[in-house]
């Protein structure tokens, strides 16, 4: 057996298995660095608040 | 599809493309499984991983730095995610049991399963690297910070090991 004829098997046994995605995988969003730098804001007025809570 | 592609195909599932994540899930699903099955010896463990590995890539596709290897990422998420399952049976052993008492709905993989079973979990990993990730022995050499010559050496060992168990038994 020639060690490139093992690969070949090798792959098209992986090949033959069935992987979908799950449904989890499919409705699972992408987060994205736009989203992330969305949220700063947020996070930014919630530091703001505790800040005025802690001097009243 | 090599590493210039992966790289521009992750910059766009970073960005949020679905359609970008759908060709990299099918570009790089075998290698994850095929991984995973290494460790944990279970096809549908495996399948379990394999699909906790691509919610995490969607999970930290903001993280994903440009101009970085895609292949070596994943991959690094893939040997984690199995530590951490492997940690997890070690607290739980019970629940391998279970696991191993129902019926596998999966096809018979023999050179695979070959692999697992006479290969230790350096020699496995470095083939499947080469084999099914295409990786070149210096680039594995790079990433598990390997001198060349054991990795030639480790994959050498490991394809005699192949090769004969493989003729005994064919």
């Amino acid at each position: 057996m020639k060690e490139t004829d093992f690969f070949k098997k090798l792959n098209q046994e992986l090949r033959d298995i069935p992987l979908p995605m799950s449904d989890k995988l499919k409705n699972e969003p992408i987060k994205t660095q736009s989203a992330q730098t969305e949220k700063q804001p947020v996070r930014f007025f919630r530091q703001k608040r505790f800040i005025e809570f802690l001097r009243h | 599809m090599d590493k210039r592609e992966l790289d521009a195909l992750m910059a766009s599932v970073a960005k949020g493309s679905n359609a970008a994540f759908a060709r990299l899930y099918d570009e790089v699903k075998k290698g994850v499984f095929a991984f995973a099955y290494s460790y944990l010896h279970n096809p549908a463990d495996a399948e379990d991983i394999m699909q906790e590995v691509f919610l995490s890539v969607k999970r930290k596709a903001y993280l994903y730095k440009t101009g970085t290897d895609v292949r070596a990422w994943i991959f690094q998420i893939t040997k984690n995610l199995c530590l951490d399952e492997l940690r997890r049976r070690k607290r739980h052993p019970e629940s391998l049991d279970d696991v191993k008492e129902q019926p596998s709905a999966f096809p018979e993989f023999p050179a695979l399963d070959l692999m697992t079973k006479i290969l230790d979990d350096a020699e496995c990993e470095i083939v499947l690297l080469h084999a099914v990730w295409g990786y070149k022995h210096r680039e594995i050499a790079e990433m598990k910070g390997m001198p060349l010559g054991t990795v030639t050496w480790k994959y050498n060992a490991a394809i005699e090991k192949l090769k004969k168990d493989w003729e005994e038994n064919a």
